[in-house]
């Protein structure tokens, strides 16, 4: 069947613990798929990942169906596990929760590479990471 | 009754993984948001209207604007859009788009859910979009119900190649015909197919399995809704499919070029005379063999 993508929205939310609350609500509301399907699919897929924020892509056709796809979990929630840090700092410029180092940075790198516009160039996706690090008031070692 | 609650809806200005993931940290580390959503140029996301909202808003901006100018992370932004939007509910809003409706003169598509009080000549065709996939209210589909039901005749033989949710295979047993095979390449839909199949208690008439290619043997009607260029490169399977005085309904074509080239192609496979049939930008071509 001809099916045209309308909307491609991507989520990222608590594995295993969507509901119909905001975000996912009114950002998959206005296209009028069914919700709990897709609330009952990604929590099945993410069950194994409780505690981790595990984004999802949901491309939706112009008949209301859609297809989701789970993606590595954010950069964030990578750097935090690494350092063990319960949260990033509330004022990332000027107090910092930790640092990385650049052996700890690549590994962060390679684990999203799939998922990251990188080009396939590590030194790339490192900047992204890095990037990241910066803005939750993670520093990076030489 | 409780105050109805009220969202604020947080947009920030994104483009690209960096930012996005920069900015996803802000929100959910720094402003502490259990989640966001985001498409190709904004991220969104949702705090509930209440004492804290001002408070968080300020640390939110403050947080961007350390991204922006200091962290200089490319595509990242500072600027905010607020909207307050009151909650719905969002888990069952998406039913009101699945209505009973009647399609041709006999056919009604009809979610599980919903009563539908039918007149005697009725085709009930019941589907449970429950299962996420279609709704068989998509315009290709209305087309190929309204063909099939001008030419399923009683005890008819059908093949449904692309069967999708299989709601053509299950049309055409109700309207009359004898027996349906239905196949389609996705695994997923075969197994919904089989399922819608066996709702409408019609599993006995209808074979349902995985292949890319028109069933062998050859039918009294021949329906397809896929895509024009798959129809096209289907056209002499499709052609040595469908009996000698039969017919081939196909759709997922859109109108005007595209259909003309479609029943030209069929034309070319065989088929005797070929007519066109739109509704809106979609098309529907019908063949005789």
């Amino acid at each position: 069947m001809a099916k045209k993508v309308v909307g491609i929205v991507k989520l990222a939310i608590n594995a295993g613990k969507a509901t119909p609350a905001p975000p996912i609500g009114p950002a998959l509301g206005g296209y009028g798929i069914n919700m709990m399907e897709f609330i009952k699919g990604y929590n099945a897929k993410t069950a194994d990942m409780i505690g981790s924020i595990v984004p999802v892509v949901v491309t939706i056709y112009d008949d209301r169906s859609f297809v989701f796809i789970t993606k590595t979990p954010p950069a964030s929630d990578l750097i935090k596990k690494k350092l063990g840090l319960a949260s990033g700092s509330g004022k990332p410029n000027t107090q910092k929760v930790g640092a990385l180092t650049q052996q700890q940075l690549r590994e962060i790198a390679e684990q999203k590479m799939p998922d990251l516009n990188a080009g396939g160039s590590i030194e790339a996706a490192m900047s992204i990471i890095a990037g990241t690090a910066r803005s939750m008031g993670v520093t990076i070692k030489d | 009754m409780a105050t109805e609650q009220r969202w604020a809806e947080i947009a920030i200005m994104a483009s690209g993984d960096a930012a996005q993931e920069a900015i996803g940290a802000v929100i959910t580390e720094v402003v502490g948001i259990a989640g966001y959503a985001a498409t190709a140029q904004t991220v969104t996301t949702y705090l509930p209207v209440d004492e804290r909202l001002e408070n968080t808003l300020l640390t939110l901006k403050a947080a961007l604007t350390d991204v922006k100018r200091v962290h200089k992370i490319p595509g990242s932004s500072d600027e905010i859009t607020v909207r307050f939007v009151a909650e719905e509910d969002w888990a069952t809003a998406w039913k009101q788009y699945f209505k009973p409706q009647k399609i041709g003169t006999r056919i009604v598509v009809k979610p599980t859910w919903e009563a539908y009080d039918a007149e005697p000549d009725d085709v009930v065709i019941e589907i449970d979009p429950g299962m996420a996939f279609g709704t068989g209210l998509h315009a290709t589909t209305r087309l190929c119900l309204t063909g099939l039901e001008t030419h399923v005749f009683a005890g008819a033989s059908v093949a449904d190649v692309g069967t999708g949710s299989g709601i053509l295979a299950v049309a055409a047993i109700l309207l009359g015909a004898g027996s349906a095979v239905a196949v389609d390449n996705d695994p997923l839909a075969v197994r919904i197919a089989a399922e819608n199949v066996s709702f409408n208690g019609v599993s006995s008439q209808v074979n349902v399995y995985e292949a890319a290619e028109p069933p062998p043997g050859q039918f009294d009607i021949v329906v397809a809704n896929i895509l024009a260029h798959i129809i096209l490169a289907l056209a002499a399977p499709l052609f040595a499919a469908t009996k000698a005085g039969g017919v081939l309904i196909t759709s997922g074509i859109l109108a005007g070029a595209s259909a003309e080239q479609v029943a030209a192609g069929l034309t070319k496979a065989g088929f005797r005379e070929t007519q066109i049939v739109t509704e809106g930008e979609w098309a529907s071509v019908v063949a005789r063999a």
